[in-house]
Parts: C-alpha cells; sequence; structure tokens
C-alpha cells in the first residue's frame, strides 16, 4: 500500500494537465456528429417503461436512472414520474445523493453526470474519454517508474513482469483512445458533498474529493489484479465496501482513501449491496446468493432465499426487514429468518426496490418502474 | 308518344351493318369462340406486387431488399389453444406435439427455422458461477406426469418465451413456421394456396375440437384466404346473370329480346376475358369487378335497343325497319356513352398501381367490346328475331297507361317541384361536404385489410394480438451501411438513437432491430447484469454480443439491418406521423454512415399505397370530370346543357365520399377506381335523358311536355339501366373479401344514386337554367 501511495502522488500532480487534455478531447468528439455521450436525453412519456436501474432519495423525492439518459423524479405529492434534463443520453447504471440537492450519476462510456437541483438537471462531469486520459497517463508514469526502477535492479524479476503489464495496459489505453471510451460505471456512491466514489468495469475505480470538479483514478489502491467488474459500492459514514465480480469484496474503512481486501463467502458475482439501518452489510449477486455480515464485512453468514435467480438490488426498512429483487421479477422479503418469495406479475428482471408512498413498493428493471404490493400478491414458497 | 328519330335519314354506319347483316353474324360467331377460348384460360392471380405502387421510392427501396427481408416477414403461426385450461396439461401437450411433428413434413416449411415448445431450438437458459447453463424447454425426461409439467411450467417462465412462443395467460402456445419462398430442393415458388388449404386439412380439421381450438395467422393465410375468397366471386356472377334474367323478362315480358340481350352482354364479357388474355395481362381480385361492370353495361344499353324495337314494332314497322330504327335513334347518344364510360375508366390509369391500371384497361376493352356487340351485334340479331307479340303488347299496353313513376318524374320539370327538389339537394349536398371533409385515406380497420373484420382469419389474427406480446402492424425501416458496416458501433448507436426517437412516436409501440439483440447479449454475456443492457464502442464485444441473431435482423452482406417498428394499427394518421416521425430524424440527426429507407412491412408497403392514392384523388376526379364534360360538350354543345348533366354527377360523388366517411371506408386502392366508374358510367342516364329532351326541344315543345317525352321513351329503360348495373354490382356486397364488398356498396350505391339524380335533377336543373322557350 505504501507503494500505491507515492503512485497517487504523481497521478495528483500530474492531475489538472490531463483534465485540460481531456476536456479538449470532449469538444473534438462533438464536432464529429452524434455520440451519445454528449446528446441530451430525449423528451419521452415512456421512459418509467424504458429500462431503469437504481433508485435514490433526494430529500422528499425519489429518483430512477436508466437507459438513453433518462432520470425520472417524483414527490410524494406528485401523481406521475417527470423527466430531468439530462446533459447525456448513455445507459445510466447508479444514482446516488450527498443530501437533497446534490447527487450524481454514473453509466456507460465512463459518463459522470450531476445535479445540483434535487435531480431536476443534470450536467456532465466526467466521461469516459477523461477516464482514457487519466489511464493514459496513470500508466505512462507507472511504465517510468518502473524502467527507472528496473534500471537500478535489472534482475528484479518482479520489476520486469510489472512492466510487462503495464506496458500492456498502455497498449490498452491506446486502443480506447483510437476507439472510444467501452468501460461503463456501474456504480456511484456519495460519502458527503464532496467525497465520492465511482466504480465500474475491468476494475474503474475513480474519486473525487471535490465533490465530483475533478475526479481521479484510484483502481490502483485495491488489490484486483484481473481486473474485475466492480459492480457496486455502499456504505455507511466512512465505512465503504466494493461488491465485485467473481466473489469480489472490498472494505474501506476511511471514506475511500484506502482498500482491503475481505474473505469472500462466494466466488460467483455479486451485483449489489447495502448498509441497512442496523448496520448489517448485505451483499447478494448470482443465483440467489445472499449474504450478511454484522460485523462489517469480517464475517458474512448466508442468508436463505429460497430462489435461484439473480439478485441484484435489495432494500431494508427501518425495522430491519429485507427486500432483495432479481430476475423473473423475483422479489425476496426477508425477515429474521421467516423467508417469503414473491413473483411480480410482469415477470420482469428487477434491478431494485423502493418504498412508495402508498405503503407498497416501486421496483425498476427491464419493464421500468412497476408498483407492487405485498398485500396484493400471496408468497409462493 | 311518336318516337322523333324515325324522321331521320339512316346513316352510313347502319347501311353497312344492316346490308350485310350475315357477313356480321359470322365474324362475330367466329371472334367469340376464338376470344371465349382465350378467356377460358384467365386465371385469377393475387400477386401483392401489383397492388402495391411500384414506383414509390418506399417500395422501391423494399425491392431492393426484398430477399433480405423475406426472413422476416413470411412466416405463418400456429396458435393452440386449450380451451378449458392452461398449456401445462399432458394431453395439451400430447396435442401440441403432433401438431409440430405434422407441421414439419408441410412442403414449403423452413424446417430448421420451426419453433414450438417440441422444436429442440427452443431453450432456456440461466447464468451460474460456471457460466451460462441451459436445455430444451421440454425436459429431456419428460413423460407428461405432474413432475415433469412442474419442470416444464419453470423451463417457460426462464426461457424468456412468454408473450412470444407461449400466451401471457398461459392458455395457448404457438407454433411459429418461417416459410421458404423459394423450395430449396426443387426450386419452386411456394404455391401460398395449396399451402393455405394443407394448413387446413392436416392442422385445423384434423385438431380442432371442443377442447383444442387452432388459430392461424401470416402472410401466406393470407393470401390462401384471398384466392379461396375470390373464387366465390364465380358464383356472384351466376347469381348477377339469373337476376338480371329474371328483371329482363319481367321489364319486357319477351323471352326472345331477353335471352338476345343477356347473350350479347355475355359474348360482351367473354371477349372482354378473351382479349385481356391476348394482350397478356391478368385478372385480379379488383379488376374481377369488370366482367360484372361489362354485363351491367351491355344489358342496360341492350335495354335501351329492345326498348326501341318494340317501340317501333308498335308503330308498325318490321323486324328489320325495327331494329334499324332503334339502331339509328340511339347509336349516337349510345356512342357518347359508352365512350365516356371507357375515356373515363382510362382516367384510372393515373393512379401508378399496377392492379388499378389492369383495372382500366380491362374496363375500357370491356366498354369498347360493348359497343361493338350491343350497339352492333344486337340490333343485328334483334332483326332477325324480334320482339314477340306477348312483348309489343305488352309494350303497348304500358306505353297506353302512363306509368305512376313516370308522372311523378316529369313532375320535377314544373317549377315548384323543381326548385324544392334543387332545395333538398343542396341540403343533402352540405351534408355530403361535411362528411367528405372527415374521409380518410388508407385502411380504417384492425387486422388483415383484405378481409372482412369477422373473418376467420381476422378474428384468429385478434386473438393473437390479444394473448401475445406483438403486433401485425409492422413499419419496417431499412438502415443501410456500407458493406461489413451494419453492426460498426457508430451505425448502431445512430439507429439505436433512431428507434428510440420512433419508440417516442405516437402510434408506435415497440422498436425491435439488432440493436436490441446486441443490448440482449451484452446483458447475457454480463452474466445478467442489467447494468450492461446498453451497446459497447468496442467492436469485439459488439461482435460477440450479435453472435445469436435471429435471422434477417441483418443481411449477409452486412450493408442493411432492418429496423422493425411495430404500431398500434395502420391507420392513415399512424402512418402519416410514423413517416414524418422518420423524415424529421433525418433531418435533425443527418446520419452519417448509416442511411434510413422507408419502407417495408405491412404498414410502410400501405404508407406508400395511401401517399400514392392521396396524390392521385384529386387528379383523377379533374382528368374524369374533365372528360366526360368534353365528351357532353361535344354532343350537346351547351354549357348549360352540360352544367345538366354534370352537376347530379357531382352531387353524387360527394354524396358517396360522405358515406364513406359515414361507414368508416377509406379512399384506398378498392374505392378510388370506384369514383371514376362511377362517374364514368353514371353519366350515361345523363346523355340518355338529355339527347330526347333535345329532340323535343327542337321541336319547341315546352320544358314540361319534353321531359314528358323524353321519360317516356327512355325513362322506364334508364331506371332499368339503374337497376340492373346495381345488381351487377351488389352481389358483390356478400365477398368475403373486404375491399370487393367495399366495392360492391359503393357502385350500388353510386348507381342508383346516379339514376335517380339523372332523373330528377335533370329537369329541375334544367327549369333553373331557363331551358326550353315556353318555361311555365
Amino acid at each position: 500500500m505504501r507503494l500505491r501511495s507515492a503512485h497517487w502522488g504523481l497521478v495528483v500532480v500530474l492531475f489538472s494537465g490531463a483534465v485540460t487534455a481531456a476536456q479538449s478531447n470532449n469538444e473534438q468528439q462533438a464536432e464529429q456528429g452524434f455520440d451519445v455521450i454528449y446528446a441530451d436525453s430525449l423528451p419521452s412519456n415512456i421512459a418509467d417503461q424504458a429500462v431503469l436501474i437504481d433508485f435514490a432519495d433526494a430529500g422528499s423525492r425519489t429518483v430512477t436512472v436508466g437507459a438513453h439518459g433518462d432520470v425520472l423524479f417524483r414527490s410524494n405529492e406528485q401523481d406521475q414520474w417527470q423527466k430531468a434534463q439530462v446533459a447525456t443520453s448513455v445507459l445510466l447504471t447508479s444514482v446516488d445523493f450527498a443530501n437533497p440537492k446534490q447527487g450524481w450519476a454514473v453509466g456507460h462510456h465512463g459518463v459522470i453526470i450531476h445535479t445540483s437541483d434535487g435531480g431536476q438537471s443534470w450536467q456532465r462531469q466526467f466521461t469516459g474519454f477523461d477516464l482514457i486520459s487519466l489511464e493514459a497517463q496513470f500508466y505512462q508514469n507507472k511504465v517510468k517508474q518502473l524502467q527507472q526502477q528496473l534500471a537500478a535492479n535489472p534482475d528484479d524479476s518482479d520489476l520486469s513482469y510489472a512492466l510487462d503489464d503495464a506496458q500492456f495496459q498502455l497498449q490498452n489505453v491506446e486502443i480506447a483512445q483510437q476507439e472510444g471510451p467501452s468501460k461503463p460505471l456501474l456504480s456511484v456512491y456519495a460519502v458527503d458533498a464532496n467525497t465520492l466514489l465511482a466504480s465500474g468495469a475491468y476494475g474503474t475505480l475513480l474519486k473525487s474529493d471535490d465533490g465530483g470538479k475533478q475526479w481521479r483514478l484510484a483502481s490502483d489502491a485495491i488489490d484486483n489484479p484481473n481486473g474485475f467488474h466492480l459492480n457496486a459500492l455502499c456504505g455507511s459514514g466512512n465505512k465503504l465496501f466494493i461488491a465485485g465480480e467473481a466473489g469480489l469484496v472490498f472494505r474501506s474503512n476511511d471514506a475511500g482513501a484506502t482498500w482491503q481486501t475481505l474473505t469472500s463467502p462466494y466466488n460467483g458475482s455479486f451485483f449489489g449491496c447495502h448498509v441497512d439501518a442496523q448496520d448489517n452489510l448485505w451483499i447478494y449477486g448470482l443465483r440467489g446468493h445472499a449474504f450478511r455480515s454484522s460485523d462489517w464485512g469480517d464475517s458474512f453468514s448466508a442468508v436463505t432465499t429460497n430462489t435461484s435467480v439473480n439478485l441484484s438490488g435489495g432494500y431494508s426498512t427501518a425495522d430491519g426487514t429485507t427486500y432483495l429483487v432479481g430476475h423473473s421479477g423475483t422479489i425476496v422479503k426477508w425477515r429474521a429468518d421467516d423467508v417469503k418469495v414473491y413473483t411480480h406479475p410482469s415477470g420482469a428482471v428487477l434491478t431494485n426496490i423502493h418504498p412508495n408512498p402508498n405503503g407498497g413498493w416501486w421496483l425498476v428493471g427491464r419493464q421500468g418502474v412497476l408498483s407492487w404490493s405485498e398485500s396484493q400478491q400471496a408468497a409462493q414458497k | 308518344m311518336e318516337d322523333l328519330t324515325t324522321q331521320k335519314k339512316p346513316g352510313a354506319i347502319e347501311k353497312l351493318l344492316f346490308s350485310f347483316r350475315k357477313t356480321w353474324f359470322i365474324i362475330f360467331a367466329i371472334l367469340t369462340v376464338f376470344l371465349g377460348y382465350q378467356a377460358a384460360q384467365v386465371r385469377p392471380d393475387a400477386s401483392l406486387s401489383k397492388m402495391i405502387p411500384a414506383k414509390h421510392p418506399f417500395i422501391q427501396n423494399y425491392f431492393d431488399y426484398r430477399s433480405d427481408l423475406a426472413t422476416l416477414g413470411n412466416v405463418v403461426r400456429v396458435v393452440v389453444e386449450n380451451k378449458n385450461g392452461t398449456i401445462f396439461e399432458k394431453s395439451y401437450q400430447q396435442t401440441l406435439q403432433k401438431i409440430t411433428d405434422e407441421v414439419f413434413y408441410i412442403p414449403g416449411v423452413n424446417r430448421s427455422g420451426l419453433r414450438s415448445l417440441w422444436t429442440p431450438n427452443v431453450r432456456w437458459m440461466e447464468v451460474t458461477e460456471e457460466g451460462f447453463v441451459g436445455g430444451p424447454v421440454i425436459p429431456d425426461d419428460y413423460d407428461g406426469s405432474e413432475h415433469a409439467l412442474e419442470e416444464l411450467r419453470t423451463n417457460v417462465l426462464r426461457s424468456g418465451e412468454v408473450g412470444n412462443l407461449v400466451a401471457n395467460n398461459f392458455k395457448s402456445a404457438v407454433i411459429y413456421i418461417p416459410l421458404d419462398e423459394i423450395n430449396p430442393d426443387t426450386g419452386e415458388q411456394l404455391d401460398y394456396s395449396a399451402f393455405s388449404d394443407k394448413l387446413e386439412s392436416t392442422i385445423r380439421d384434423k385438431y380442432a375440437s371442443k377442447d383444442i381450438a387452432i388459430h392461424i395467422t401470416g402472410f401466406a393465410k393470407l393470401i390462401g384466404d384471398l384466392i379461396e375468397g375470390a373464387k366465390q366471386v364465380g358464383l356472384f356472377f351466376l347469381l348477377a346473370i339469373v337476376i338480371t334474367l329474371v328483371m329482363l323478362y319481367w321489364y319486357s315480358r319477351c323471352w326472345r329480346s331477353t335471352l338476345t340481350v343477356l347473350s350479347c352482354s355475355i359474348i360482351a364479357v367473354i371477349w372482354q376475358l378473351g382479349i385481356i388474355k391476348l394482350i397478356g395481362s391478368g385478372i385480379n381480385p379488383y379488376s374481377m369487378l369488370v366482367p360484372f361492370l361489362v354485363f351491367a353495361i351491355g344489358v342496360s344499353h341492350g335495354v335501351q335497343i329492345i326498348n326501341a324495337v318494340g317501340a317501333n314494332r308498335i308503330h308498325g314497322n318490321d323486324k328489320l325497319q325495327a331494329s334499324r330504327l332503334a339502331f339509328r335513334g340511339l347509336y349516337i347518344a349510345g356512342l357518347t356513352a359508352l365512350a365516356s364510360d371507357a375515356i373515363g375508366f382510362t382516367t384510372l390509369m393515373v393512379i401508378d398501381i399496377e392492379v388499378i391500371k389492369e383495372l382500366a384497361i380491362a374496363a375500357s376493352i370491356g366498354v369498347a367490346v360493348v359497343v361493338l356487340t350491343n350497339l352492333g351485334l344486337l340490333p343485328v340479331l334483334m332483326s332477325y328475331v324480334g320482339v314477340s307479340e306477348h312483348g309489343v303488347k305488352y309494350l303497348q299496353k304500358s306505353e297506353q297507361q302512363s306509368h305512376p313513376l313516370l308522372t311523378f318524374f316529369s313532375r320535377f320539370a314544373k317549377p315548384k317541384w323543381a326548385y324544392s327538389a334543387i332545395a333538398v339537394s343542396l341540403v343533402l349536398l352540405s351534408w355530403g361536404l361535411y362528411y367528405s371533409q372527415q374521409l380518410a385515406i388508407g385502411d380504417l380497420d384492425s387486422g388483415a385489410p383484405e378481409l372482412r373484420q369477422d373473418s376467420r382469419y381476422n378474428k384468429d389474427n385478434a386473438f393473437l394480438v390479444d394473448n401475445y406480446s406483438s403486433s401485425t402492424d409492422i413499419f419496417v425501416v431499412m438502415a443501410k451501411t456500407e458493406p461489413q458496416k451494419c453492426i460498426a458501433y457508430q451505425n448502431l448507436e445512430m439507429m439505436d438513437r433512431f428507434s428510440w426517437v420512433m419508440e417516442n412516436t405516437k402510434g408506435v409501440q415497440d422498436v425491435k432491430s439488432i440493436v436490441y439483440v446486441s443490448k440482449m447479449g451484452m446483458f447475457g454475456l454480463n452474466e445478467g447484469n442489467l447494468k450492461w443492457f446498453s451497446l459497447n464502442r468496442n467492436q469485439y464485444v459488439i461482435n460477440a454480443s450479435v453472435g445469436k441473431a435471429p435471422d434477417g435482423l441483418i443481411n449477409p452482406e452486412c450493408s442493411m439491418a432492418p429496423i422493425i417498428i411495430y404500431l398500434d394499427d395502420h391507420k392513415a394518421e399512424t402512418l402519416k406521423t410514423v413517416v414524418a416521425a422518420v423524415e424529421e430524424f433525418k433531418q435533425q440527426y443527418q446520419p452519417q454512415g448509416v442511411e434510413f429507407l422507408m419502407a417495408a412491412g405491412n404498414a410502410g408497403i400501405e404508407a406508400a399505397t395511401n401517399s400514392v392514392i392521396e396524390s392521385a384523388q384529386t387528379k383523377m376526379l379533374l382528368w374524369v370530370y374533365g372528360v366526360v364534360i368534353v365528351l357532353c360538350f361535344i354532343t350537346f354543345r351547351r354549357f348549360r346543357t352540360v352544367a345538366c348533366i354534370i352537376l347530379p354527377l357531382a352531387f353524387t360523388t360527394v354524396m358517396s365520399q360522405g358515406l364513406m366517411a359515414v361507414m368508416g371506408i377509406g379512399i384506398k386502392v378498392a374505392t378510388l377506381p370506384v369514383i371514376a366508374l362511377g362517374v364514368g358510367i353514371g353519366v350515361d342516364y345523363g346523355i340518355y335523358i338529355y339527347s330526347r329532351v333535345k329532340e323535343a326541344l327542337e321541336r319547341g315543345l315546352p320544358l314540361y311536355e319534353t321531359y314528358q317525352y323524353a321519360l317516356a321513351n327512355t325513362g322506364k329503360a334508364v331506371g332499368f339501366t339503374g337497376l340492373t348495373l346495381a345488381i351487377g354490382v351488389a352481389t358483390w356486397i356478400f365477398s368475403p373479401i373486404k375491399f370487393q364488398a367495399d366495392m360492391g356498396i359503393l357502385l350500388t350505391f353510386m348507381f342508383l344514386w346516379n339514376m335517380l339524380g339523372a332523373l330528377i335533377l335533370i329537369p329541375a336543373l334544367a327549369r333553373l337554367f331557363r331551358i326550353g322557350r315556353n318555361s311555365a
């Protein structure tokens, strides 16, 4: 970890230059005709029926994000979803608010957008082109540094292996510079209005300490040599977690500055995580696998879900009752050891669940926002 | 009342015709045998490419990619419904399996593409820690037990086939049958009619029971049903002949003249069909109307002839002289009337749709033939057979006692009645004008517009639409790229934007294309994580994501990807909105590298047809009215006279448009020609009546007496003509083919209304225009 902090020093020094380069790159791209990154999200009356992925609360408002850069919001008084103005059209995969006004959403092509009016209008803060520039800087520096170290210790085979790897990564970045950004961001988490984290495909981790004005690459802060996808971020206070592909689980005790790898209870992928009001960590993913930890991830216990479908999203109420949702309209209700499984009549792929003002639930997923209430439906198992 | 034509001198044509009666008779006989032989070889032809405007850019684009699009559209769906339960029952599954097996062996079925719960290509799939797992939906150890059925239910749910192969309510399942247009073994073209029959005999007849219902939809079935329906038209023709026979006898009370008129009219039909065959044209479901019209026009002109022959017999002329006088009195009016018919029909050629052109040619030929048979042959024949004593007596009797209807109609030459009639007409006209504003272009009903709403096909179709997640109104936009670029990232991204814009267009239900396949592929390749439901910039990733693309979503050269837009309906307004949205998108985004070409699919073709119809509508009306006005002017040389004849016609046109709007019949391929036919034939009444009016006016009679004279000489014949024409086409109202029924309704209305219009409004307008010297 000490070695890595040294990297960060360099990266931070070079950072402002990288951002300038990236922004000029943005404008250049924008002139080349249609690009989904820069195209404003279109007005739509059917956005609530298109793919939607995630929920967040902005004060009394509920916000949901999804395909075509769609962001929808609705307060308790409103009887329908309202579409926000959004300066991108990529598939948005995650949304989080630091307070009722300040929120961030991330999505494909490395896009990060920001709102400061509680979700009504969203501006781009970052794109995959910026990410490529950051990566280019990062690997160029890394190559340079390793070359220097190798010159000092020519016989160190670890160093030479690391150099090969860094050079290979740099080549990939150069290809990406030609091709454009292909790595989606998959999750965003706001510790507070300044400290933000965004995780994504192929081990991408971004951090900002100034509310997203500047983002820096933090992928190297976690031990993920295979570059597995970092599917979900969650946390409570300064404690943060990343749940990812192939059973990866990481924890940070210092709001994302440093990370440690946790012992995973499962080798299949996790798609979601959350921390409930009793400070239990929930992680869930492939084939109905879900785990719960009451000691901040030091140990996990398997949760009986009575389902074998993928679970992607969850919500815990104040009393600790937890709902997990997934494929084929599956809704798992967990209360102590009483587990009930429901199937939403739509049978849709569900990605998340959120309470609605009528005492029921909103679900998002393949078919947009759906309503559901427990009382309407009998449990199957 | 004495016929005034007797004082005329015989003309050259009359001399030519009557001096060589035997020669003419032989020539006609030989021609009839020859053309009859030709006519016997005419086969109905339901080629869809003729029913669409081939020169329209949409259709040109469609033709460019026709073979690439064939796999998309040419599909038959057989829905097997369990009337008393769900599909998860042993006996139901047995039936479904048997039907799937039967379908497999029907010639024309693309066997590898055949999909049903019982074909091995229908699988469920799931992501596990080790990657994808899956299997056929029917468990390998299926034995019909409760356990196996439960497993089947689970597999169906995770197969993603609910709404596609399995109904949303689990009460029915689909057998999806793609067809080979060209049989790969024999190289033969698929015989739609035979295929459709085979489905009926091996599937529906065999398996439909009190428990199982079979619903069949698809283009091939539709064509099969159309051809089946067209065959019934033959029966209608026989019916029309029988009714006409009865009416002719009732009118003439003379078997000789009845049969002569009927024979001449049938000969006209035979000639018309024979000539069509000779010039290499065919008969289609639209031009099937023509023999009916030719027959009816033939009869109506024949009636004028025998009416005149009979009248001349009363006045003491022998058979020959009576016929000659009849010819002399009628041939100018007859020629004018028929010429206006024929030329009126040719104006249909301005509509650039092959079936209408064929109809125009067939109808023009038919009318030209009627000139020969019923103005030429008929008088010659009548000079031999004559009108029987019985017929002459009947005519004499009816002439002596003024017919109450005759008295009734002649009143319209008097001021009070004339002005009342005009006032009533103006009220009706404003009704017609009001409703004709609501007249829509195109087909207005759901389902296959060719067939009736309550036809079995449309009921089956409605069943499919109600129980499955699919619309049958499809508008296809072809995304054209350079070869090998159809799935290039930038192009896909533009197609995705286009799809989203279209999805947000009013009337659009859903949009599917290779873009959707790529997104689904990304979703599947990434462990079923919906966060990946997006296009990716990496071309290798895209290539992998579309690895399992179904046939037809990209062409073999990868230079075109159809974007399939599912619509709520195929109403003209919906289609217009969609076309406008596509144009606007192209304007706004100026796509580079990918070109969005309209249009294929039933709705795309209909959009093209509508635009052709819409632009042809006014043009055609101008032409047909222009032609009849010129012809009337040549005959009568007076503007006021022309106005007297044309205004009732225009009145009828407006009224029929109002009627169409009220009845929910749109202006379409079938109904646009009807307006021209109505005007072309409708003008006959006016010409016949007015030529008599003119004779009387030349003798200086006042208007009322003039009109009485005209009615006495031709009124009965005009009334009879209207009835025969109406009966000829009215049988079509019962056709199982919707557009034929629409044509039948409209033509019947127009023929009757034109007749009344002529009988009532000509004298009324003549009064209004102060025609006749002693107008009192």
